[in-house]
């Protein structure tokens, strides 16, 4: 765990267009929303549009209106965050 | 599109993802080949551990999508439909698609948008990669991540 004061959590946000911050993580209060994180490094990233993206600590889907704490993100996590695959399937598609 | 600005294309968004070490690290992936058109990336799964290295074709990108296709690393041969992914979504068709009307494709494929294979099958002949090709969510780096990541969901 990345040392940091209690009640904090360091985060870096990773995407295939950058990761905020470029390098290390960044301390943020453990109540802080993971929205408000993710909605900086959108903005940090100059990413023109992150609607229905989906944030990730490994396989596991975050809630992006939950806090850090609640999002149960541990201190010097990389949290990934980008496009949800969409079509196809069964659906839509491929069948005799 | 001129070949060489699709080469150019190619080369900036290939840079994003074998430049940024923390998301290669982050995703499990290994860039294999990034010699235009060709990007090869193997895929570790996260609960299997499983290898898989797609092969993606980005000739005359971004006028039109990628063609993809599983290869074995090792020898780079197509891979066996029988080690292609599965999964209840019916993205993957390990071997390929045959309608009524006789074979359409006969290898296997991933049926996702920004696919080139999904965009010219005639299932989807109205959903043209022309609606798509300007949204971010289908730049080069992003629909290599939705291919990923529909990996990491199946059960290969």
């Amino acid at each position: 765990m990345i040392g940091t004061k209690v009640g904090t959590i360091a985060v870096q946000v990773v995407t295939t267009s950058g990761n905020f911050p470029a390098d290390g993580f960044r301390s943020f209060n453990d109540r802080e929303p993971l929205h408000a994180v993710l909605s900086l490094a959108a903005g940090q990233l100059k990413l023109r549009n992150t609607d229905g993206w989906v944030a990730k600590l490994g396989d596991r889907v975050l809630n992006p209106q939950f806090s850090l704490a609640e999002n149960g993100i541990p201190s010097g996590s990389q949290v990934f965050w980008g496009p949800q695959e969409r079509g196809g399937g069964a659906r839509l598609c491929c069948r005799n | 599109m001129l070949p060489q600005l699709a080469a150019a294309l190619f080369r900036e968004s290939v840079g994003k993802i074998t430049g940024n070490q923390n998301m290669l690290a982050d995703r499990g992936w290994l860039v294999l080949t990034s010699a235009y058109p060709t990007l090869r990336i193997a895929v570790r799964h996260r609960q299997t551990a499983k290898l898989r290295a797609f092969e993606f074709q980005f000739d005359d990108w971004n006028d039109q999508p990628p063609a993809l296709q599983l290869v074995d690393a090792e020898t780079l041969e197509p891979l066996p439909g029988c080690n292609w992914p599965r999964d209840s979504s019916g993205r993957w068709h390990s071997a390929g698609w045959i309608s009524a009307a006789g074979i359409e494709t006969t290898r296997p494929f991933m049926c996702m948008i920004g696919v080139r294979e999904y965009h010219t099958h005639k299932s989807h002949s109205n959903d043209l990669w022309a609606n798509y090709r300007d949204l971010p969510d289908y730049s080069l780096e992003n629909i290599v991540l939705q291919v990923a990541e529909a990996f990491q969901k199946s059960d290969v």
